[in-house]
């Protein structure tokens, strides 16, 4: 699904990371770990497209769905308006543009990503937590097969973190797969994974995949 | 499915982008505002003179209309 051979991105005339390589199958999860500034979410602007790479190869056979690690949220506008902003926007699956059945996926997203007492609210009134939920509401809409999460278990709480394992263990049976990444102290529980620890451009050791 | 047609994700960001404008009413109206209160102070400053409001007033106003644009798309021009 996504192929990477001695893939590297630099800024500045210096490489941001080293290079990497790696080969992603259908129902996949790759954790990319690494420091504080070590560049993983530049690998996945770079695997996402929204930055060109400087050198190597990326293959990458279908469009593939970004979750940055800032939720994108409109403070003006309440959950729902956020979410069906979304949804407009991104395309939603199963509907068909029947305005009835998107309303209804609406409703089914917000109940699940657990933000249904505080739909009507604005954006602004969202602690951190509720945000990140917010934002990773787009995963239950989009029918993308390969997900780049950013950071996807910052500022969620438990039961979260439950509610993403199990969002992501669907996907990854359903014959998805996702590239995530994390700073190291959260991580998915009950996952095969492969795991790869990013350095830096600026540091002496090579990518090491696991 | 696949992404939506381009013409479909455009009229949703058109559509919240005016939402948004119409929840922050006060935003919309301060380059107006600015501009009202420029108009009336510039012949104030540089003389009632009927031939100097002629030469100086187009440029000026325009200037600020340019400026209040700036203002309200939080870029304000600077030179």
């Amino acid at each position: 699904m996504l192929s990477v051979s001695n893939l590297s991105f630099e800024r500045y005339f210096e490489r941001v990371f080293e290079p990497v390589s790696f080969e992603l199958g259908t129902g996949s999860l790759l954790l990319v770990t690494g420091a504080n500034g070590c560049g993983k979410t530049t690998l996945l602007r770079v695997l996402a497209g929204l930055l060109e790479h400087s050198e190597g190869e990326l293959n990458c056979r279908r469009r593939p769905l970004y979750a940055g690690h800032n939720p994108a949220i409109k403070d003006d506008l309440s959950v729902e308006e956020n979410i069906r902003f979304l949804m407009n926007f991104m395309g939603q699956r199963d509907t068909s543009g029947n305005t009835e059945l998107i309303s209804s996926l609406c409703q089914d997203v917000i109940e699940r990503v657990g933000l249904a007492p505080v739909a009507q609210q604005e954006g602004r009134t969202l602690s951190a937590g509720q945000r990140k939920r917010c934002s990773l509401s787009r995963l239950l809409f989009c029918d993308e097969a390969l997900w780049l999460l950013d950071e996807p278990y910052s500022n969620l709480d438990h039961e979260g973190i439950v509610m993403l394992d199990d969002i992501l263990k669907n996907h990854l049976n359903d014959g998805g797969s996702c590239v995530m990444t994390t700073h190291g102290s959260l991580r998915p529980e009950g996952f095969e994974l492969q795991e790869s620890f990013m350095t830096s451009g600026r540091g002496s050791s090579e990518w090491q995949a696991a | 499915m696949s992404r939506p047609a381009l013409s479909t994700s455009f009229m949703a960001l058109l559509r919240r982008d005016f939402l948004l404008a119409y929840r922050r009413r006060a935003e919309l109206l301060q380059p107006l505002v600015f501009l009202l209160v420029v108009v009336t102070l510039f012949p104030l400053g540089v003389g009632p003179s009927p031939q100097l409001l002629a030469k100086y007033c187009a440029g000026g106003n325009m200037d600020c209309g340019l400026t209040g644009f700036g203002i309200v798309t939080g870029q304000p021009v600077s030179i």
